[in-house]
This record gives C-alpha cells, sequence and structure tokens, in this order.
C-alpha cells in the first residue's frame, strides 16, 4: 500500500498516541521517521515494530542512570525506549562532553535518529558507534546516516557521542515521495491508532459535535 | 514609518489571543481568498471552458481546466441523485450531491475513469498525488430548485431569498495535504500560486462555485427550453459557496500553533502598519467610508437565527454607524485610524472592533498586501536542549502566567476533545458525562503548563531544557509550545481550552475569517454555516475587471 508522505506521518502519530505515548512524544516520534526515510533505511518497518513492542509492554523498555557527563540506559525499568530515547537526545544535546552508552538492541537506529531530529538546530553531528569501536552510524543536519543501512546492528552496547569528522551529505526525501508499506503494517498501525478513537454513542452523536443535520 | 507614531507596537497576545477576540474576526485583505484572487487578476490566469457531461438532471461530470502562467488544474466534479434523507453536512456522510477534486494537470479518459471510481466514494476511496485537494458539496435544495425554477421560466432568482441563503450548494469538506493519498504540500508548497496557506483549497472551492453556478443555469435550460435565461451577471456575482464546519476545524487551529502564530502575526502587523500613518489622504478616508458604508449593507443582509449572535450584529451595525458619522465630521485627520482604532478597542463590542479592524486595512494593499507571503509555515521550531531553565521559566511565566494563578484548578477541567469511532468525527466531551477522556487529545495546555513550572522548580537551578526533557519526556509538547512562542507570539491561544467556558465556535470563526469567509451562521455551540465568495467574481473575464473589491459584499453592490 502506498500513503502519502504525510498521511503516513499522521497515521505514525496517531498510532503512538494509540500505543500509550503523550502527544507531544507522538508527534515528535512521527517527525523522527522522516529522517530515517531519507537515508532509505526501513524506517516504516522500524517505527512499526518499536509502536507494537511499546503497546505490548515487551521487552523495549529501558531507563537510565547518568554517571557524570554519561547518560547509561540499563533495562531494569520500566520507562519506553520511545520516551527515554528521545529524552535521551535532547540530554546529549544539551551541553558538550555528554555521551549516551546504553542498550537498546532493537532500537539504536531510532534512537540516533532522535539524536538528529533533536539536535538539528545547533548544527552538531554525532557518530553512533559499538563498544568494539566499529562506527555504524552518523548525524548530519537532522538526517541520520548509517553506515550500512541493511545490517542489523548487533544487539550490544552502542555509544552515541559527539562527531569529530566531517558529515555525509544530508539526504532529502523528495517532496513527490510516498511511503510503501505492507497491508499488514498498515494494519498494525491503524490498529494502534484506533485506540485513539472513542466509540460511537447516541449522546456522543447529538451532544459531542453539535449535532448539526 | 514614523518611530514617533503611537501605532508602532502591535496588540499583545494577551489582548488578541483570547477566544473573545479570535472569535469576533472578520475577513481582511489578506484572507486567503483575496490572496488568491488577486494573484490570478495579476498574472492573468485563463481558463478553458468547461466540459459538461450532464443529463436533464445535471447529474454526470465537469471538468474546469484553469491555466496559470506555468501549469494547468482541473477541478474534475461528479454531480449524482441523492436520496433526500442520506444528506447531511456532518463527516458521517457516506454520499453527496456532488464530489470534487482539483487535478493537477488535465485528466485523460483513463483518469477520468479512475476518478469516476474514487472521487464519489470521498474518505472510502483511494487516491493520488496527482490529486491535490479532495472536497465535496450538498445542495440547499430549496435554494437550488428555487433559483432553478425561476431561470426555467425566464425570471431571475428573488434577492430577498438569496439574502438569506446566499449560495446553491454547501462544501461540508475539503481535503489536502496527503489525505487518503492525495498531494503533500511539500509537492506542490514549491509553486508560486499555492505558497501562501490554502490556496489550492480556496481555488478549488471558487471552481466549485462556479460549477454550482453553470449546474443551475443547466437544469434550468433542461427544465425551461427556450423560454430559460441565465443569471444576471450582478445576481450570478452574489451567489456564494455555502460550507458547513463543524469541530474537525478547531484542532487544526490549536495543533499549528506556528501557522495560526504567522497568521495573527500578519494580521497585526497590517493593523499597526496602518496605524502608524500619520496623515491619510482624503482618498483613502473615501475608500474606508465606501467598504464600511457597504459593511452596514452587508451587516443589514446577515441573518441569523441565533438569538444571541443576532444581537451581537445588531450591536455591530450601530457602532459602524456611529463610526461612520464620526468619521464624517472628524477635523484633525493626524493619526485617524490609530484614533479610531483606540477608540473602537475600548468602546465597541468585540465584533465592532474587529470589523473596524478589517475595515481600515482596505485602502492600503501597497502597504500591507506583502505580508501575505509571511503566513506560510516555515521551518519547524527547534527546541533548543542548552538552554539554562531559569530562562525557559522566565518565558513560561510570560507566557502563560494566564494559566499560572490560583483559579486554575482541576474544576476548570470540565471538556475533553476526542475523536468517535464513527467516520473519526472530532467531537467534544465532558468528563463524568461522557466515556473517552482517557483518549482525549491533550489540549489542556493551561494545566500542562502548570506541569511544567512544578518540574522546573523541581530540578536543580543549573540544569538544561535538555535534563528536563530526559526527566520529563511527556513535557515535550508544552515545552515545544513555549519555543514557539518565542518566535511567534501569537502562536498560543491564552485561554483554557478544557474549561467550562469554552465557546468552540470561536475557534471555527477565526479559522473560517482567515479564509475569508463571511456570514457565519451558527446552528449550535458547535458547528456554522458559512458563505464563501460571496460577490467575488464569478468568472475569469470579471476577475480581471473587478479583482478586488467585494469584502463585505451585499445584495446591491455594484460591479
Amino acid at each position: 500500500m502506498e500513503l502519502a508522505l504525510s498521511e503516513f506521518v499522521a497515521l505514525l502519530s496517531k498510532a503512538a498516541r494509540g500505543a500509550g505515548l503523550p502527544d507531544g512524544l507522538a508527534r515528535q516520534n512521527a517527525a523522527l521517521v522522516t529522517p530515517l526515510l531519507a537515508t532509505g533505511l526501513p524506517a516504516a518497518e522500524i517505527a512499526a515494530h518499536v509502536l507494537t513492542s511499546f503497546a505490548s509492554g515487551a521487552s523495549v523498555k529501558v531507563d537510565y542512570r547518568i554517571d557524570r557527563e554519561t547518560l547509561l540506559l540499563v533495562t531494569d525499568k520500566p520507562i519506553s525506549t520511545l520516551a527515554s530515547g528521545i529524552g535521551a537526545a535532547y540530554w546529549l544535546a544539551g551541553g558538550e562532553g555528554r555521551r549516551i552508552e546504553g542498550s537498546a538492541p532493537d532500537d539504536a537506529r531510532w534512537l540516533l535518529a532522535a539524536v538528529a531530529y533533536c539536535t538539528r538546530a545547533g548544527g552538531k553531528r554525532y557518530t553512533m558507534r559499538q563498544t568494539d569501536g566499529q562506527v555504524i552510524g552518523a548525524t548530519c543536519d537532522g538526517a541520520v546516516i548509517m553506515t550500512n543501512p541493511v545490517t542489523d546492528i548487533r544487539p550490544d552496547k552502542f555509544v552515541i557521542e559527539p562527531q569529530e569528522v566531517a558529515a555525509h551529505q544530508t539526504s532529502k526525501i523528495p517532496a513527490d515521495s510516498t511511503v510503501k508499506l505492507s497491508t499488514e503494517m498498515v494494519t498494525s498501525l491503524t490498529t494502534l491508532a484506533n485506540f485513539t478513537l472513542v466509540a460511537d454513542s447516541e449522546r456522543s452523536r447529538l451532544k459531542g459535535a453539535g449535532p448539526g443535520n | 514609518m514614523d518611530s514617533a507614531s503611537p501605532a508602532l507596537n502591535r496588540r499583545t497576545p494577551d489582548e488578541v489571543m483570547t477566544l473573545t477576540t479570535l472569535g469576533a474576526m472578520f475577513p481582511t485583505r489578506l484572507s486567503f481568498m483575496r490572496l488568491l484572487l488577486r494573484r490570478m487578476a495579476h498574472e492573468k490566469w485563463q481558463m478553458d471552458a468547461p466540459l459538461l457531461s450532464l443529463d436533464a438532471q445535471g447529474y454526470g461530470t465537469a471538468v474546469y481546466t484553469i491555466r496559470t502562467p506555468e501549469r494547468a488544474y482541473s477541478l474534475v466534479a461528479f454531480s449524482q441523485a441523492i436520496p433526500d434523507e442520506r444528506r447531511t453536512d456532518r463527516v458521517i456522510a457516506e454520499v453527496w450531491d456532488t464530489t470534487y477534486v482539483l487535478y493537477d494537470g488535465i485528466p485523460d479518459q483513463a483518469e477520468m475513469d479512475r476518478l469516476a471510481n474514487c472521487v464519489p466514494l470521498q474518505e472510502a476511496g483511494r487516491f493520488t498525488p496527482r490529486e491535490i485537494v479532495l472536497s465535496r458539496a450538498n445542495k440547499s435544495i430549496r435554494m437550488f430548485e428555487h433559483v432553478a425554477d425561476k431561470l426555467a421560466n425566464g425570471e431571475q432568482p428573488a434577492l430577498a431569498d438569496l439574502r438569506r441563503v446566499g449560495y446553491l450548494m454547501r462544501t461540508t469538506a475539503v481535503y489536502g495535504n496527503g489525505k487518503f493519498g492525495v498531494a503533500d504540500r511539500s509537492r506542490i508548497a514549491d509553486r508560486a500560486e499555492f505558497q501562501a496557506p490554502f490556496q489550492a483549497e480556496m481555488l478549488t472551492v471558487w471552481l466549485i462555485r462556479l460549477f454550482t453556478l453553470d449546474l443551475v443555469e443547466h437544469v434550468a435550460r433542461h427544465r425551461g427550453g427556450a423560454s430559460a435565461v441565465l443569471l444576471a451577471g450582478h445576481i450570478r456575482r452574489f451567489i456564494g459557496i455555502g460550507n458547513a464546519t463543524g469541530l474537525g476545524m478547531a484542532p487544526f487551529l490549536i495543533n499549528h500553533p506556528e501557522l495560526i502564530g504567522r497568521w495573527i502575526e500578519a494580521r497585526e502587523t497590517a493593523v499597526a502598519r496602518v496605524r502608524a500613518i500619520a496623515n491619510p489622504t482624503q482618498t483613502e478616508i473615501g475608500t474606508f467610508l465606501s467598504c464600511a458604508e457597504r459593511a452596514l449593507s452587508h451587516l443589514c443582509e446577515w441573518q441569523v437565527e441565533d438569538d444571541g449572535y443576532a444581537a451581537r450584529i445588531r450591536a455591530t451595525t450601530g457602532e459602524i454607524e456611529s463610526l461612520v458619522t464620526w468619521i464624517r465630521s472628524f477635523t484633525d485627520p493626524t493619526y485617524l485610524w490609530d484614533q479610531i482604532t483606540c477608540h473602537t478597542l475600548a468602546k465597541f463590542s468585540p465584533d465592532g472592533a474587529e470589523m473596524t479592524l478589517s475595515l481600515i486595512l482596505e485602502p492600503y494593499g501597497d502597504l500591507i498586501d506583502d505580508l501575505g507571503t509571511s503566513m506560510s509555515l516555515a521551518d519547524g521550531t527547534p527546541i533548543r536542549a542548552d538552554q539554562p531553565l531559569s530562562d525557559l521559566r522566565s518565558r513560561l511565566v510570560a507566557a502563560y502566567g494566564w494559566a499560572l494563578g490560583p483559579d486554575m484548578s482541576q474544576e476548570q477541567r470540565r471538556h475533553f476533545w476526542y475523536v468517535s469511532a464513527a467516520k473519526q468525527e472530532p467531537r467534544l466531551g465532558e468528563i463524568g458525562e461522557d466515556e473517552g477522556d482517557d483518549k482525549a487529545f491533550a489540549f489542556d495546555y493551561a494545566f500542562q503548563a502548570r506541569s511544567l513550572l512544578a518540574a522546573i522548580d523541581s530540578l536543580p537551578s543549573d540544569a538544561d531544557v535538555g535534563s528536563l526533557l530526559l526527566h520529563h519526556p511527556e513535557l515535550l509538547d508544552i515545552v515545544e509550545r513555549l519555543e514557539i512562542q518565542q518566535a511567534q507570539p501569537y502562536a498560543e491561544i491564552r485561554e483554557n481550552l478544557v474549561g467550562p467556558d469554552l465557546v468552540p465556535l470561536a475557534l471555527l470563526r477565526c479559522k473560517l475569517a482567515f479564509f475569508g469567509a463571511a456570514k457565519f451562521d451558527p446552528l449550535s455551540d458547535k458547528w456554522l454555516r458559512v458563505t464563501l465568495f460571496q460577490g467575488a467574481p464569478s468568472c475569469i473575464a470579471d476577475l480581471q475587471q473587478a479583482p478586488d473589491d467585494w469584502i463585505f459584499s451585499h445584495s446591491g453592490s455594484e460591479h
């Protein structure tokens, strides 16, 4: 199925609300998709997976602790990856020397996208590298550039830190782009989005809307 | 402008961003319909002869192709018979008398076949980026039949009837920006003709109006044969296009603070520029008086059933009359517009004051029309995560002081906004009375501001915004709105949008006034009807002759 980009972003925002995120986070969550799409990453799949997991209370819950200038993401407390990811991205953007270290195996790209999106104003650039030193992605002007988009990120620790080298050129979404989604994915996101709807009733129909003719 | 003038400062957000003021707004020179028609006239847009493929009852298809200097756009219309009992203006409708798309280019037969299969379905259809706007309209049956019968009998419709209902059809939705697969805004935003807000939508509605006029003449011709006549020019121009608007428009206004901030800023800047004029000319004063007198006739023809609104219209009429009388007798025109503004803001009703502000802009196209280019959304406002919380706190208190006082108790949280499962119709509920407050939109910004203040005060004084959002990501929305207000001070409605005194109609009227709508006619506290393009040019040739002289039109307007 092919959706207009803004249609997809709207669906994602509703799905995020349906999954339980507050409005602001839901909108930011949806906005993060554009930089992911710009790199050719499977943004819809990532978003659908994270949201579905979050809604089901699955393994994507993390919390954090701060050790001097390092934000350590840990997995023993129930705060959503999305919430803590976006929050962590803003924390990272809050001052020089800050870095994020943690284990969020399924959502590393998401976190990097959050960093890219949240820090675009300051013109800061960040790299994501695994603990063995391998750089797996970088941010640039609101976009996220993965070294190898088709490679799964290993489910172990990674670090997001300020980047010293020249950044990649930003990939822009073509103005006439659409988003191709599988029927299953549309169904999955629509199911989540439908959690935001209130069942119809006679009182609602008459009093809630006007009533109109 | 003279820096010593008394009116360089715009009204403050506290003065403007209230439901009282927003709910009293009128169209201005900067309304989106005016922007569109000025461009169409200036660039000498052309239109092909309409392709009407309609039966004797007016059912079938029509194509209206309009040509800008660089592109062609086509309104593709489908007209069908529907049972009276299924005709409703609400979102929950499933059939309509007429349905439309604005097509990017000129559709060939294969495209017409495709559109015929999806456009009449509206929300249930799927569309492509070749379609820019999707819309539908229902007949005002009594008025349509009256006009068709009169024309069929060789007579013109009675102006008295047209004054009461100034249109043949009402649009009930106008969708763009990716809805149901139509083109994203980003696809057309770099086209000069669509850079100002809602220009594609306004073009669609203007073309729909033309179709309704041609349709009634077509039906009359088949009904009356040789004795049928066409609409007289002045009547054709007086007939606008109706619109029924419900709560769905209100969340847009709340969810797009940056955009709304730009609209209001442009309008307030325009008013400030005119107030700063030290010595208006007699010609400018004459233009104002001409428009004011036209507005008085317009007010007399603005008929509503709602008693409260009728009283407001009567009060406005008296105020504008007194203003005209005063101006005819004044002796010192120095800073006339500022004098008028100060007087009306102090003494007039909100409607009278806002109408006056609209009127003083009319003589000054050269001075203010450039502001139309500043009303579109630019890149979003990013949150500066490294700013000290003390700065954020100061700005919070300044922007949301109205929400931080002791009187904003939980008892002031009375309503909630939600979307019904029935065709996703936006609705308003009462806490404790209606189901669904757990699925409400978070429009409780007054309370979010209070939560933000508490969160800031709970963190160390040297913390920054990034740390705040790490600990309280749920406050992202209100922080973002606060950031937006640094650049766009008019971005936030400074009232409790879930309070017991909420008046949703005020939100609808504000947005409709920016569109250029007139004759607001409330049919409950949650929806209203308006008339669009009444008095505006009703064909391309008409557009070239008098492109921008139709604000506050009335049935006796001469064009």
